[in-house]
C-alpha cells in the first residue's frame, strides 16, 4: 500500500515494513536485482517500486510479465527505468 | 547543526587519516594545485594516508550519473578500483568548480557534466598518481618511471605498498602542469561494461538523502499560498481559519507579494493551514490568456513575415525556389506547454549557523544562482554562504531557473523570521504543475520543394515561440542579434546537407513562464525536421533511411557520425522488416554534441489503439565513459520524449493552469513501451552529451511509424490528434 495514502492510525497494531526494513544489509533479492540491473537513476521513486515488487513476490513468487506489468503499473518513474524494473523483478523472482 | 562544508567537512571526512593529499585543478582544467595544508580547501580529489580516496563532484546528481562518471575518471587515472573510491558533492565555488562550458558559473545542464569535466578530472587523477609515485620512488630509491599504481597499490622495482603510505610525502611536491594521462589502451574502468553506479546501493535501501529528506532539529516547514494566475499579487489575506490548525505558526506575504508564506511545525500542518487561508489577489498584471489564445498568437506569427532571419538566407529567393518546385510539401506544427514534473517536487532548507553563516541544503542544479542571490538577500559575502548539495529526485531542467526561483522563495521566507529556526520550503505536486515553469508553446511552418527526381530543391522554415532566454540574466550571452538560439537549435545547424534553406523566427509573448525542458529547442525542432524528412521521402517514393543518408554523404565528421548512427540503428532494428502486422518509424538528430537515431516499431491502429512494441536506439556520444549509464540515460530520454508526445500538455484557462497532478498530467507508464534497447557507436572522440540527446528523435520516430498507418500527426499531444494508445 502507499504510505502517502494511509494514515498511521489505520495501521495501529499491524506490522509495517518500509524500505529501511526490507533487509538488514541491502541483500533482499529485489535490492540485489535492482543493483545488478542498474535500475535506479534519480532513485526518488525506487523505494516505492521495490516495496510494491516485494509485496507482489510475497503473494506470487513467479509472476508472469503481464502480472508484473499489472502490479507495477500502480507506480510511476519519471526517469523511465521501466524496462529495467521488469528485468529486476524477473531476476529477483528467479533467485528468491 | 553547523555548516558541514568546505574545510570542516573535508577534515571530518579525513579524520582517520594522519595526512591528506589534496589535488585540485584550476579553471582551465590543466594546471593544478596540491598540498595537505589549509590552503587547499577545494580539491578535486583527496587521498588520506589511510588510503581513502574521495572524488569531489562539481555537478549535481539527478540520476544522470556524474557521481559515478567523474569518480571513474579519477579512479582510472589514479589507479584504484571503483570499490576503492567514494564521492562527495563539491561545495559552491564558481571559481573552482565552474562548468568549463558556462564560464565562471557552477552548474549542471545542457548535457555537459562529463563533456566539460573530461580532461579536468583525468588531469587531477593523473597528478595525484604522479605525486604518489614520485614519493614512492624517493622512499625506495628507485626510478619513478618503473612504478605504477594499480588497485590502490604503488608497485614496481620489486616493491609494492598501499598508496596511502606515500600521501604525506607526496603532499610536499608541486604538481605538474602536464601529467601523463593514461593511454586508452591502459583503461580498465572507462568504457567497461561492468563498471557499476556508485549510488545504486543507497538508492535501494532507503539511505539516499534527497532535499525532501532533510529534517533539521527545530525546523519549520513553509509552503506558499500561490496565485492561481502567474503574476498575481497579494492584496490582502485572512488567516483566521488557519489559526485553528494544530501546528500552524504564522502566515506572512512574501516581500514580493507573489504569495503568502505559511509557516508550520510540519508539512501536514502547513498544507492544512495553507488551504484554510483566504487571499485577495490583485490580478491586474497577471497572466489571463487561455491556451487557445496562446496558440492563436503563435499561428498568427507564423502567418506573417518572420522578424529574424536566423541563417541570413535570401528568404525571398528561397520562397521563389519552393514555389517553382515540381512538388511542394507544406505543414504547420504546434507544440504545447509542457511541465517538467520531476518526481521530487521543489524544496530546499535554509539555516543560520552560530557564526552567522547561511547554509542552504538543496538538490542544487546551479549553485551559483542561489549563491549570488543569497549574497543580496542576506547582505553577506560569498564565503559566508554555503550550499550543501543533496541528491535530486529528477529535474529535466526544472531545478535550474535563471532567477533561482525556489531557493529565493525560501530565503525570503527565512529572512522574515528571527532565523532561530531552520526553514524548509516544500512545494507539493500541485505547486509544481501549476506554478512552475514550462516548455514554451511553439509553432513551425515549413514548405519543402521537391524537384522532379524527388530531391529537396528548397526548404522554407519559420518558427514562432516564446524565447526562454530573453528577459533573464542569461540573455546577454545566449541571445545574438535578437535570436534566441534555444528556439531554433537543430534547424539551420542540422548536419543534413539541405540546399536553399531559410530559417525565420518570430518571438511570441511569453505565456506564464517558460524554461528549458529536457533537450530544450530540440524537443520541437527535431520533430519538425524528422517529420518533414519523412514526408519528403514518402512523397518521393524513397526509403526514409536511404533518403536521409543521401543528405549525409559528406566526408565531414558531422555527416559521417550522423550517418553512422542511422546505419547502426537500421541494422539493429532490422529496418524495413518489422514483425508481421507492425510498422516502423525512423528519426535521427544531433544535439548536445551527440548523434542519436531511433526506430520505433508499433502494432495496432490509431483508431483501435497503438502499442509501442519496440524502440531501438543508436548513439554516438564520443567515448562512452560508462556504457551502461549511457544506455540507461538514452532509455530514459526516449521514454521522456515518448510519454509527453503521447498524451501530455499544460493548458491555461483564464491564465490558470488546468492540470494539477499525475492523474491529469499523465506521464509515461510501465505498459507504454514493451521493449527498448540502445546500441553505442564505438568512438575515440572526447565525450559529448548523454542526458538529453535521446529525447529529440523519440517523438518523431513514433510519429513517422504512425504515418505508415495513414495518419500524419503535426500537433502534440497525439491523443488529441486521433491517436489512441493500447
Amino acid at each position: 500500500m502507499f504510505s502517502c495514502q494511509m494514515s498511521v492510525g489505520d495501521v495501529d497494531g499491524a506490522d509495517v515494513t518500509t524500505i529501511e526494513g526490507l533487509s538488514p544489509d541491502g541483500t533482499h533479492p529485489l535490492q540485489k536485482a535492482r543493483v545488478a540491473e542498474q535500475v535506479p537513476q534519480c532513485g526518488y521513486c525506487q523505494s516505492g517500486h521495490i516495496m510494491r515488487a516485494a509485496a507482489l513476490l510475497s503473494d506470487n513468487p513467479n509472476p508472469t510479465r503481464d502480472e508484473i506489468k499489472e502490479e507495477m503499473s500502480q507506480n510511476l518513474c519519471r526517469c523511465g527505468t521501466y524496462n529495467r524494473i521488469f528485468k529486476a523483478v524477473e531476476r529477483a523472482a528467479s533467485q528468491a | 547543526m553547523t555548516a558541514n562544508l568546505s574545510r570542516r567537512g573535508f577534515l571530518k571526512t579525513a579524520a582517520s587519516a594522519t595526512a591528506v593529499l589534496y589535488v585540485g585543478a584550476t579553471a582551465d582544467g590543466v594546471a593544478v594545485a596540491a598540498g595537505n595544508t589549509d590552503a587547499m580547501l577545494n580539491p578535486f580529489v583527496k587521498i588520506g594516508s589511510d588510503g581513502q580516496v574521495i572524488a569531489m563532484i562539481k555537478h549535481f546528481e539527478k540520476g544522470q550519473g556524474p557521481a559515478t562518471g567523474l569518480s571513474t575518471l579519477i579512479a582510472e587515472e589514479l589507479g584504484v578500483s571503483m570499490d576503492q573510491i567514494g564521492y562527495e558533492f563539491a561545495p559552491s565555488n564558481p571559481e573552482v568548480y565552474n562548468n568549463l562550458f558556462f564560464g565562471p558559473f557552477q552548474g549542471t545542464g545542457g548535457s555537459t557534466a562529463m563533456a566539460n569535466s573530461w580532461m579536468q578530472y583525468r588531469t587531477a587523477g593523473a597528478n595525484a598518481r604522479e605525486m604518489l609515485i614520485k614519493a614512492a620512488a624517493e622512499a625506495w630509491g628507485v626510478d619513478a618511471s618503473g612504478l605504477d599504481i594499480q588497485n590502490g597499490m604503488v608497485t614496481g622495482a620489486g616493491q609494492s605498498a598501499p598508496l596511502g603510505t606515500f600521501v604525506e610525502a607526496a603532499a610536499s611536491f608541486a604538481p605538474s602542469e602536464t601529467p601523463r594521462l593514461r593511454d586508452p589502451s591502459e583503461w580498465k574502468i572507462i568504457g567497461n561494461e561492468a563498471t557499476r553506479r556508485l549510488d545504486s546501493p543507497i538508492k535501494v535501501n532507503g539511505q539516499a538523502q534527497f532535499g525532501m529528506d532533510i529534517h533539521l532539529p527545530n525546523q519549520m516547514v513553509v509552503m506558499i499560498k500561490r496565485t492561481p494566475q502567474r503574476g498575481g499579487l497579494v492584496a490582502g489575506f485572512d488567516d483566521s481559519a488557519a489559526k485553528e490548525v494544530k501546528g500552524f505558526i504564522m502566515a506572512m506575504p512574501l516581500p514580493t507579494n507573489h504569495g503568502v508564506a505559511v509557516y508550520a511545525e510540519n508539512t501536514w500542518a502547513a498544507m492544512q493551514a495553507r488551504a484554510a487561508i483566504e487571499v485577495d489577489w490583485d490580478m491586474s498584471g497577471a497572466e489571463a490568456r487561455s491556451s487557445a489564445e496562446i496558440r492563436e498568437g503563435v499561428m498568427a506569427a507564423l502567418n506573417t513575415a518572420p522578424v529574424y532571419n536566423v541563417n541570413k538566407a535570401d528568404q525571398a529567393a528561397i520562397t521563389s525556389a519552393v514555389d517553382a518546385s515540381a512538388k511542394v510539401l507544406e505543414k504547420t506544427f504546434y507544440f504545447p506547454l509542457l511541465a517538467h514534473a520531476p518526481m521530487e517536487p521543489m524544496n530546499c532548507t535554509i539555516e543560520q549557523t552560530a557564526e552567522g553563516d547561511i547554509v542552504l541544503h538543496d538538490g542544487a542544479q546551479m549553485p551559483t544562482g542561489p549563491h549570488m542571490a543569497f549574497q543580496q538577500i542576506f547582505n553577506l559575502p560569498a564565503d559566508k554562504i554555503h550550499i550543501k548539495t543533496l541528491l535530486a529526485g529528477g529535474s529535466f531542467g526544472r531545478r535550474a531557473t535563471p532567477e533561482a526561483d525556489y531557493q529565493v522563495e525560501a530565503a525570503l521566507a527565512f529572512v522574515m523570521t528571527d532565523r532561530s529556526r531552520p526553514v524548509k520550503l516544500v512545494w507539493d505536486r500541485e505547486d509544481d504543475i501549476r506554478g512552475g515553469y514550462y516548455r514554451p508553446a511553439t509553432g513551425h511552418k515549413v514548405r519543402v520543394g521537391l524537384d522532379a527526381d524527388g530531391n529537396i530543391a528548397a526548404w522554407e522554415h519559420q518558427v514562432a515561440g516564446q524565447s526562454i532566454m530573453k528577459g533573464t540574466p542569461f540573455e546577454a550571452v545566449a541571445v545574438r542579434d535578437g535570436i534566441d538560439n534555444s528556439t531554433v537549435e537543430g534547424l539551420a545547424d542540422n548536419p543534413y546537407a539541405i540546399p536553399n534553406m531559410s530559417v525565420g523566427l518570430t518571438d511570441t509573448e511569453k505565456a506564464t513562464s517558460v524554461l528549458w525542458w529536457r533537450s530544450v529547442g530540440h524537443t520541437h525542432t527535431a520533430y519538425v525536421m524528422e517529420v518533414m524528412m519523412d514526408m519528403a521521402a514518402q512523397a518521393s517514393g524513397r526509403d526514409p533511411l536511404e533518403f536521409r543518408l543521401a543528405y549525409l554523404s559528406g566526408d565531414d565528421a558531422d555527416s559521417q557520425r550522423k550517418a553512422g548512427v542511422l546505419k547502426l540503428v537500421a541494422e539493429k532494428a532490422n529496418w524495413g522488416n518489422p514483425a508481421p502486422g507492425n510498422v516502423q518509424g525512423l528519426a535521427v538528430h544531433k544535439s548536445f554534441g551527440s548523434y542519436v537515431a531511433e526506430v520505433v516499431e508499433v502494432s495496432g491502429t490509431p483508431e483501435d489503439g497503438i502499442q509501442i512494441e519496440k524502440i531501438v536506439a543508436a548513439i554516438d556520444c564520443g567515448i562512452a565513459v560508462n556504457p551502461d549509464i549511457v544506455r540507461a540515460q538514452t532509455e530514459g530520454a526516449i521514454g521522456y520524449g515518448i510519454g509527453h508526445a503521447m498524451r501530455e500538455k499544460i493548458t491555461l484557462d483564464g491564465g490558470a493552469v488546468e492540470q494539477s497532478n499525475f492523474p491529469d498530467y499523465e506521464p509515461l507508464r510501465i505498459s507504454d513501451i514493451k521493449a527498448i534497447e540502445t546500441h553505442i557507436v564505438p568512438s575515440a572522440e572526447a565525450p559529448t552529451g548523454v542526458g538529453e540527446p535521446g529525447t529529440p528523435p523519440a517523438a518523431p520516430a513514433l510519429a513517422n511509424a504512425i504515418a505508415r498507418l495513414d495518419l500524419r500527426v503535426a500537433e502534440l499531444p497525439m491523443v488529441e490528434q486521433g491517436v489512441s494508445f493500447a
